[in-house]
């Protein structure tokens, strides 16, 4: 069974029992056999003596419990917390408590529950250093595949920029091509009508060189007919100079006789002189005649050369019309064959005018899908630039984990040195 | 000189003679060889019936330039009883009127020519026919003795 005294009553029992020593001590040294004028310095000294020791024991009461608890407290403070059950088992085994008991047993108590935080904060530490060592871990290899996604997304983004280039080249290729594709729909519709022109004016060309051979024939018949009218007139011509000579014959007998005549109408003197103006007039036209008929003769001559000309040219044409002919009959045939080749280009031609313009739809349709693909990929594009630039984000924060991940370590590893300092 | 003449236009010039001299004119395309020609004196010729010596005129005025001739136009000349042919060529004729004969007419003689007309527009010699004639009288008798008489 305990009592409980608090430490106030003790000091108001010690000072007490110091004024009651100091009230019963004078009375002892009157009983004492002492001089008188000792007994009154021999009661203050016992007295102070009294009240030294009573005072001595309650200090030393007091000051015992102190020094303990301060001891036990400045090796909890150290970290030794071993000695801190003795306080409470001392407390315990008292017979009187007070204060400084409770002292004891809080000091106990705070140490206990100390040395279990601290063996909680080491068991904490333990696994916190195994929990950073793994988040350390876990770390690195997140910076690792953060490096591998930067790179990964680095390589996406230069993929998707080249993509988004090559779609870009490839759209505009394939609306070149489309333009191109148009352009020879174009050109292919101008070719089918002019086909189709060339097909009709074959035709037509193709009558016109009927027509036109059959005239050839005509113009080659005329030409034999020609030659030998030429022959003929040559042959006529030959005649002529003939006749020529007679007339010249005749008109220089004419000249002769007139000139004659005149002579003996001279010699008939003034009788004479108007059968002499006569036969002057007859010289003259003998001379007219003559120079008429070497006029002719001269266009005669000229003539024959013309003529001889014409025969030779009909004879050299009659002569080339055997080639002629057969030249016409081929020229028949090729054009048989350039008609029939001409519509069967123009049919081509419009066969391929259709599929020209089916080519052009389909081009339209695949610039149409280029561009959406185009499209589709700058989206990519600016979906992978917002991915590298997460992913360099995500980086950061890894360094930053990383830095963080270093500084709990340190912190572990000093809490760690702090816990270690503790005694259990 | 008076009279009507016939002009003959040679290459030499113009060239007069009366037409009362004249028998006649022809026209022959050869001239047949006369035996023993001499000078001037180029054929004979058939003129009426009748042989007629012929003298080429341009040769007897001095022009001997060789000339090639298609045709011989034949002056006869008729004198006492004599004829003459004048060759010359191709050359035209022509009438001088008596009345027509304006400007000066002179006595210049030349070879065979005993005058000389002065007409407006050019000269025209007179031929001297009978000196023609005798001349070639001349040329043919001289022939016909040394035929007869070689040694002479």
């Amino acid at each position: 069974m305990n009592i409980r005294i608090p430490i106030g009553y003790k000091f108001i029992l010690g000072f007490i029992a110091v004024v009651a020593a100091a009230a019963f001590v004078p009375g002892l040294v009157e009983k004492l056999d002492v001089a008188e004028w000792m007994k009154q310095p021999l009661s203050f000294l016992i007295a102070i003596l009294v009240g030294l020791i009573l005072g001595s024991f309650f200090i030393r009461n007091f000051t015992r419990d102190f020094n303990r608890i301060t001891s036990v407290a400045r090796r909890i403070s150290k970290g030794d917390l071993t000695d801190a059950e003795k306080l409470d088992s001392d407390s315990q085994t008292r017979l009187i408590k007070d204060e400084i008991g409770d002292l004891a047993q809080a000091v106990a108590l705070m140490s206990e529950s100390l040395k279990t935080l601290v063996e909680q904060i080491k068991s904490t530490v333990s696994d916190l250093t195994d929990a950073q060592e793994s988040f350390s871990s876990v770390v690195s290899r997140g910076h690792e595949t953060s490096k591998e996604v930067i790179s990964g997304t680095s390589a996406i983004f230069d993929g998707a920029l080249e993509q988004a280039n090559h779609v870009g080249d490839a759209s505009s290729t394939v609306k070149a091509m489309a333009e191109l594709a148009d352009e020879v729909a174009g050109k292919v519709t101008e070719s089918a009508n002019a086909s189709q022109k060339v097909n009709t004016m074959v035709q037509r060309g193709a009558m016109a060189a009927t027509s036109a051979m059959e005239k050839m024939e005509t113009i080659f018949n005329g030409i034999e007919n020609t030659e030998s009218a030429a022959i003929r007139l040559k042959e006529k011509l030959g005649d002529i100079p003939k006749i020529l000579d007679v007339i010249t014959h005749i008109s220089r007998q004419t000249d002769l006789l007139a000139l004659n005549a005149t002579i003996e109408a001279s010699k008939a003197g003034e009788h004479g002189r108007g059968f002499a103006m006569v036969a002057e007039e007859v010289r003259r036209f003998a001379d007219n005649t003559n120079n008429s008929v070497e006029d002719v003769s001269f266009i005669v001559k000229e003539l024959r050369v013309e003529v001889e000309r014409v025969v030779a040219s009909a004879s050299e044409g009659t002569a080339n019309l055997k080639g002629g002919r057969d030249d016409l009959r081929k020229i028949r045939e090729i054009l048989v064959d350039i008609t029939n080749y001409t519509s069967e280009v123009a049919e081509k031609a419009s066969i391929i005018l259709g599929l020209t313009h089916k080519q052009k739809e389909k081009a339209g349709k695949t610039v149409e899908i280029i561009e959406q693909v185009a499209h589709i990929a700058k989206e990519n594009l600016s979906s992978t630039e917002r991915v590298e630039s997460a992913v360099e984000r995500h980086g950061t924060a890894i360094n930053e984990t990383i830095t963080a991940a270093e500084k709990l370590s340190e912190l572990s590893k000093e809490l760690k040195a702090v816990v270690a300092r503790f005694s259990l | 000189m008076k009279g009507d003449k016939i002009i003959i236009a040679l290459d030499a010039g113009k060239f007069a003679i009366q037409t009362t001299a004249v028998a006649g004119v022809v026209e022959v395309e050869k001239l047949p060889f006369l035996p023993g020609r001499a000078g001037f004196v180029t054929g004979i010729i058939s003129f009426r019936n009748e042989p007629v010596a012929v003298v080429d005129l341009a040769m007897a005025l001095g022009d001997f330039s060789p000339a090639e001739r298609s045709t011989h136009k034949v002056i006869v000349l008729r004198d006492k009883g004599r004829t003459l042919g004048m060759d010359i060529g191709e050359a035209a004729l022509s009438f001088l009127w008596d009345e027509e004969i304006g400007g000066k007419t002179t006595d210049e003689k030349g070879l065979f020519t005993s005058g000389r007309i002065y007409a407006k527009d050019s000269t025209i010699e007179i031929i001297d026919w009978p000196a023609l004639f005798n001349e070639t009288s001349r040329m043919l008798t001289t022939e016909e003795n040394v035929k007869k008489s070689p040694n002479s």
